[in-house]
């Protein structure tokens, strides 16, 4: 492009008769200044959105009145009872309620938690318990394939309907209700979009809704971990 | 039937979404561009090829906001933000200064009624204060998630891009000659300034943020497994090295070009310095003769 300019130029004979004013010294003070202020505010304003915290000691939602956590007995993706709170002893406990055909907010919960984990500084003691509102299509390998794409060290739970109901009135979750859907298509299910957290304590802390951003589950999660 | 590329919450799919907003707006370039140039005084040369350049131009930009990278940029990926704020201000700003006849430029700055305000904006220093201001909003984490959300906002957005690249390279490529830098040292310090130093500081933001700055791209559903930090890595990535090659190339072709201009200055200066001693030689025996 510059040559092609140039031989413009040159094809003219002359420069421009109409030069244009370049940096004279001049205008060096005030471009100086408006450079360093441009690079000043730029962390400002790189910055302006992350998340502060607020005076609450937690960023999630902080629960009023803490409860225990329930502990029912649910199958795991190798076909194993597994309880939820006595299995899970001495540990953050991350609840969730989801379906693996879910296109959006279990996928996003899913993979804001997988990238937090795996941040250096995190309490290596928390477990994330996915458990499904779609017991017959998440059977045990579709739940461990969906699982395994975010962090293998998640715990995927199934059970019967009625067992999964009552879980989730345990847990006081919105309960999910199942659309019926024509052969083919992706089931559509209503569902409680919280993560349920409880300290190694055994008590419900906080809960995250969705979006929850990493620098909320990075800030709570060492303090959960400490509540013994 | 949306008409911009905006932030969607359903995940990424390689299924094709039309955008009619966006060929709209192509065809708004190109449609009174090729109108306009049907009617060029013959007496300008390079038609041909600056239609083409033109034309590639519009195809970039075209690129570049549309279905998939468009999508990809406005909801899911800052890597793909990035790819197309280069692509914006490094690709088709330039091109589309290239296409422009000088005649079409004069024309419809006067019919607009802007001429005075281009060549404002076409001193370096203002030039590359606005595109800089530009490059730092835009890609403010609050301005970024405010606007990508809805079809206006993002269109406001690549439009701001677009305006910004042509204003930045206006010093260097304007189609009118009293509105370009005409010292190539000046140009070379001018790019690199304008083009090279600031946008490195956003860059290395993003680069090494210990967390995604973007509420937009972290909360978006992944796509193809890329962690959200991960994308903000590649995209500050993408901003710091992919100027490179437009900046740096357009730089050393500067250098050539000058270091061209002063041989044959030099040479011009020799040719006349040989030539006086003879002109004095032949006056002092024409005047032996004489006598």
């Amino acid at each position: 492009m510059v040559e092609r300019f140039g031989r413009i130029e040159e094809a003219r004979g002359s420069t421009p008769l109409t030069s244009t004013p370049v940096l004279t010294t001049r205008h060096l003070p005030w471009v100086f200044k408006l450079l360093v202020g441009m690079l000043a505010i730029t962390p400002a304003l790189t910055t302006a959105c992350a998340d502060h915290a607020n005076e609450s000691s937690f960023a999630g939602l902080e629960v009023d009145a803490p409860a225990t956590m329930p502990n029912p007995t649910l199958t795991d993706t190798e076909g194993k009872p597994f309880a939820m709170r006595s299995d899970t002893q001495g540990s953050v406990r991350l609840v969730y309620f989801g379906f693996t055909s879910c296109p959006d907010i279990c996928p996003v919960h899913l993979a804001q938690l997988s990238d937090v984990l795996d941040r250096p500084g995190m309490p290596p003691n928390v477990k994330v318990l996915f458990v499904t509102v779609d017991p017959e299509r998440d059977t045990s390998e579709v739940i461990r394939t969906f699982l395994d794409r975010f962090n293998s060290d998640f715990v995927g739970l199934t059970g019967t309907v009625d067992q999964l109901l009552e879980v989730q009135q345990q847990f006081s979750a919105l309960v999910a209700i199942p659309e019926t859907v024509e052969d083919g298509d992706s089931p559509v299910i209503g569902h409680d979009g919280r993560v349920f957290a409880f300290a190694p304590d055994g008590l419900g802390r906080t809960q995250y809704p969705h979006p929850t951003r990493q620098t909320a589950w990075t800030r709570d999660l060492p303090i959960l971990a400490t509540l013994r | 039937m949306r008409f911009w590329c905006s932030t969607l919450e359903e995940p990424w799919s390689w299924t094709f979404r039309a955008y009619p907003g966006i060929w709209v707006a192509m065809l708004c370039l190109v449609v009174p561009y090729l109108v306009l140039d049907r009617k060029a005084p013959k007496v300008h040369d390079n038609r041909g090829s600056r239609r083409w350049v033109f034309i590639v131009a519009v195809l970039l930009l075209w690129v570049a906001t549309d279905w998939p990278l468009g999508l990809l940029g406005a909801s899911y990926l800052a890597s793909a933000h990035m790819a197309q704020f280069l692509i914006y201000t490094m690709a088709v700003a330039p091109l589309l200064l290239l296409g422009v006849p000088e005649w079409m430029a004069r024309r419809m700055s006067g019919q607009l009624r802007l001429y005075q305000l281009v060549g404002r904006c076409s001193r370096p220093v203002t030039a590359g204060l606005v595109f800089n201001a530009m490059l730092i909003s835009t890609h403010s984490p609050w301005l970024v998630d405010n606007l990508r959300v809805n079809q206006f906002g993002s269109f406001v957005m690549d439009f701001l891009w677009l305006i910004g690249g042509l204003v930045v390279w206006m010093p260097i490529a304007s189609p009118i000659p009293e509105h370009r830098m005409t010292s190539y040292p000046g140009r070379m310090v001018y790019l690199f300034l304008a083009l090279g130093v600031v946008p490195a500081v956003p860059a290395g933001f993003l680069t090494f943020a210990s967390f995604p700055l973007y509420a937009t791209y972290e909360l978006a559903p992944r796509v193809h497994g890329l962690g959200a930090t991960t994308d903000q890595q590649l995209a500050g990535l993408v901003m710091k090295l992919g100027g490179i090659p437009v900046v740096w190339g357009t730089i050393a072709v500067l250098m050539y070009r000058w270091s061209e201009m002063s041989r044959a200055e030099s040479a011009a200066a020799r040719v006349q310095s040989t030539a006086a001693p003879e002109t004095d030689n032949q006056h002092q025996s024409s005047t032996d003769a004489d006598q």
